[in-house]
């Protein structure tokens, strides 16, 4: 199999990161936080160990404002249902996972607050300025689409946020381990990734950064090996968000990949994913019969013919092609490229893809185009 | 030896203090404190050498790493 959708969960995982998942399982798996045995604070030590890691990488200072969640949509459900409690308005892109659209439509829902959604094709202060009022308190963004692989410019969004003193809540889950990020001298309120992405750990590792500390209310509470005879949770970071036991394997993997990030460098990936990602849209742009949607960072969204996308994914599949077909759970980009009927196909790839694999996707493409009309 | 031990408030602070004295050249090890010196349940806190005592609390406040009371041991 020839994976293509790397934009989901990225396969296969580095090396060093089956090993620290083995050593994990295999020789330090104690409760994180909990008990002061040695298996106990050897978990504890490698989530530590983790958090400056991720910490590191963003160019970001305060480790311990690194939540560790279970996936980025519970890190968006702990910041927007946490910083939306009161009526107000929000501004979203038009480029947003369920992930952002859901919990944020319950939080609004809630306070009867209600959102505008700002357009990603202009620029970014054109379209997100005239739609900003009185009661405007967030603007919530993806760094990188899902679909189309559209960058959004962090620093922009985060020049009209600070400006009009509001509170920006950034999905990274696309964008790091691509390109890099640097926090330092960002105005942000929280920022969520995946960790088994680019970042190349394992399903199950997530985290935000929570910036702008205003002691939100907790989603989820529960253990959190201190101040075990409050009924509340504990108010300092990042104990206050994580209740229950953290996943020492997951999170052992997240810093084994951010650790192979590190040795291969971000600039040489993003090199190798934007050449790939190009011959990808050249490619499919001498198609007659194939729609390009998008080409970015890795992503790249299509259609060939009247076929609808599931066809196509299925029959890449049995030609030995993982690829991803539908909606990608954006529902607001299909609407806005008219694909709601029939969704579209999505290549993503990885820095372990090779030149090889495209250039064998190309030939069952141009098959398939043959057929189309 | 004579220990002195450092009361933190959580784990994770604890780790931090660690890794700050560490790299003053101050070795710590960090425990679960007895629960009848504990405040209000669980907590950690970092065991030093009692010589070591006063420099520590000197880089933790530099640091901005919350401690809290002390005992010696």
């Amino acid at each position: 199999m020839i994976y293509f959708d790397n934009a989901a969960t990225s396969f296969p995982k580095p090396r060093n990161v089956l090993n620290e998942v083995t050593k994990c399982i295999t020789k330090y798996c104690g409760n994180p936080g909990r008990s002061s045995h040695r298996l106990a604070l050897s978990a504890a030590d490698k989530i530590f160990e983790t958090r400056i890691l991720i910490a590191d990488l963003l160019g970001y200072n305060k480790c311990e404002n690194v939540i560790f969640t279970p996936n980025a949509t519970y890190a968006l459900n702990l910041v927007i249902k946490g910083i939306i409690s009161k009526k107000c308005h929000c501004i979203i892109s038009d480029l947003e996972h369920n992930s952002v659209i859901r919990p944020l439509n319950k939080a609004l829902t809630k306070y009867g607050g209600d959102l505008s959604v700002f357009n990603t094709d202009i620029p970014l202060s054109d379209a997100i300025v005239p739609l900003i009022r009185d009661d405007t308190y967030a603007i919530i963004s993806t760094l990188c689409s899902n679909v189309t692989g559209k960058i959004i410019d962090i620093n922009e969004l985060s020049a009209i946020a600070n400006k009009y003193n509001l509170k920006l809540i950034l999905d990274a889950s696309q964008y790091i381990g691509h390109r890099k990020l640097n926090l330092k001298d960002i105005y942000f309120t929280a920022l969520c990734s995946a960790g088994h992405k680019s970042l190349f750990g394992i399903q199950g590792s997530a985290f935000t950064i929570i910036n702008d500390y205003g002691l939100f209310d907790t989603l989820t509470e529960g253990g959190s090996g201190v101040d075990s005879f409050s009924p509340n949770m504990p108010i300092l970071l990042p104990e206050r968000y994580e209740a229950g036991t953290l996943s020492t394997p997951a999170i052992a993997s997240l810093g084994a990949g951010i650790e192979f990030l590190n040795k291969t460098k971000i600039d040489k990936i993003e090199k190798k994913i934007g050449y790939m990602t190009m011959l990808i849209k050249n490619q499919l742009s001498s198609m007659p019969y194939v729609t390009l949607y998008g080409a970015d960072n890795g992503i790249i969204s299509f259609n060939v013919g009247d076929y609808n996308s599931s066809y196509v994914s299925d029959f890449l599949d049995k030609q030995g092609f993982a690829t991803r077909s539908g909606y990608h759970c954006a529902p607001l980009i299909h609407k806005k490229l008219g694909t709601t009927e029939r969704g579209a196909v999505r290549i993503s790839l990885s820095y372990f893809n090779e030149e090889k694999e495209i250039y064998s996707l190309f030939k069952t493409l141009k098959y398939i185009n043959q057929y189309a009309k | 030896m004579k220990t002195s031990i450092i009361t933190l408030k959580t784990i994770t602070i604890g780790m931090k203090a660690k890794k700050t004295l560490s790299a003053h050249g101050i070795k710590s090890r960090l425990i679960k404190i007895d629960t009848n010196q504990s405040q209000n349940g669980c907590q950690y806190g970092i065991e030093i050498k009692a010589t070591d005592f006063y420099d520590a609390v000197r880089i933790l406040r530099e640091n901005e790493i919350e401690y809290g009371v002390y005992k010696p041991k």
